[in-house]
C-alpha cells in the first residue's frame, strides 16, 4: 500500500497543528503533558507567521513511512482540503492525501495567546497564554492522533 | 498542463477567463450579459462547493482548463497548491493559478447575498457586469498566458 502524506491544519500553522504532527512522530511524549521547553524546542511552534499560511511543512515521517505535515488554513480548511483533494486528484494522488483538521482541539486560551502572539506580534505577552492552552488541550490532541494513528497503519 | 482560474465568493470572472483560453468566447468583442450567463459554472458558489473543482474543457493544446471559487484568502490557496505540487514531486509548472478576483470582493460577496435571497437571475445579471466591465483585462492575462 502507498504511503499517505498525513496533513495536520489548523488556523495558523503555529500550535495545533505543529503540536499534533510532533505526537504523531514521537517528537513529544503521548503519556504526560509536555513542559514548556519541550513544545518550544519545536521548530514551528508559535513561529509561523501569515506568510507561512498555506504551505506544506514536513515535519518528519512516521514508522510506516507516512509523511507528516502541518499546514495554517486560516478558516478556509474545509475548502482548502477540497481544492488539494481535486488537485492531487487530477494526478491520481489523491488516496494519499489524509487531511486532520485539528481546529476542534483548541481551547480559548490557545486562540487568545495564538492571537496577541502571532497577529499582534506581543510573543511575550502571548507565548505563555499559547502554552498553557497548549498543555491543556494536550489530552485532546493525543486522543485525536492516537485515532489517526489507527487508521493509517491499517 | 492544468490552468486552474480561482476566483473570489462566485465564478463569474474565472469562468469568463477560462472561455477566453477554450475559445468560447472572443475576446475581440465584449460579450452580452446572454453569452455570459450560458456559459457552463457561470454563478454565484455556496459555502459547500468553495474550493470544488469545476472542469470546463480543453483548449487547442491539450490543456485542461478548470475554475474554482473561494470565499477568502487567496493567497492561502495559492501557496497550498504550490506547496502540494512540490510535496506529491510534479513539476510546478504542470499546473498554472491564475487568480481572477474582482477589484472589488464586496461586489461578489453582494452577488452571494443576492442568490441567498433566491433573486438568482439578477445575481447573474450582476456577475456579468463585474466579468464585462474587467473583460479586456482578462483577455489580456488570458491571452499573455
Amino acid at each position: 500500500m502507498a504511503e499517505k502524506k498525513i496533513i495536520y491544519h489548523c488556523y495558523g500553522g503555529a500550535h495545533s497543528s505543529v503540536t499534533a504532527a510532533a505526537i504523531h512522530l514521537g517528537k513529544l511524549p503521548r503519556e504526560n503533558t509536555p513542559t514548556n521547553d519541550e513544545l518550544l524546542s519545536l521548530k514551528l511552534f508559535d513561529r509561523l507567521t501569515k506568510e507561512g499560511h498555506g504551505e506544506l511543512h514536513f515535519a518528519g515521517v512516521d514508522e510506516w513511512q507516512n509523511q507528516i505535515y502541518s499546514v495554517g488554513c486560516r478558516n478556509v480548511g474545509k475548502a482548502i482540503e477540497r481544492l488539494l483533494r481535486g488537485v492531487a486528484d487530477i494526478f491520481a494522488q489523491k488516496e494519499q492525501l489524509v487531511f486532520v483538521d485539528t481546529l476542534h482541539c483548541v481551547t480559548m486560551k490557545m486562540r487568545i495567546g495564538g492571537y496577541i502572539s502571532r497577529q499582534l506580534g506581543l510573543v511575550e505577552i502571548g507565548r505563555p497564554i499559547v502554552l498553557q492552552g497548549t498543555q491543556e488541550a494536550y489530552p485532546q490532541l493525543v486522543g485525536l492522533v492516537s485515532r489517526i494513528r489507527n487508521e493509517v497503519r491499517r | 498542463m492544468i490552468y486552474l482560474y480561482l476566483g473570489q465568493n462566485d465564478l463569474c470572472l474565472p469562468v469568463t477567463a477560462a472561455s477566453l483560453q477554450l475559445g468560447l468566447l472572443m475576446s475581440t468583442s465584449l460579450p452580452a450579459y446572454e453569452d455570459l450567463a450560458k456559459l457552463p459554472h457561470f454563478r454565484t458558489v455556496g459555502k459547500e462547493d468553495e474550493g470544488m473543482l469545476c472542469f470546463m474543457g480543453e483548449d487547442r493544446q491539450g490543456n485542461k482548463v478548470y475554475v474554482t471559487s473561494v470565499k477568502g484568502h487567496p493567497d492561502v490557496f495559492i501557496r497550498g497548491v504550490g506547496s502540494l505540487l512540490s510535496v506529491c514531486q510534479i513539476p510546478l509548472q504542470e499546473v498554472v493559478v491564475v487568480p481572477c478576483i474582482a477589484e472589488n470582493p464586496q461586489v461578489s460577496r453582494l452577488c452571494r447575498i443576492i442568490t441567498l435571497l433566491g433573486f438568482k437571475e439578477s445575481a447573474t445579471r450582476l456577475g456579468s457586469r463585474v466579468a464585462r466591465n474587467r473583460f479586456r483585462e482578462l483577455a489580456a492575462t488570458t491571452y499573455a498566458k
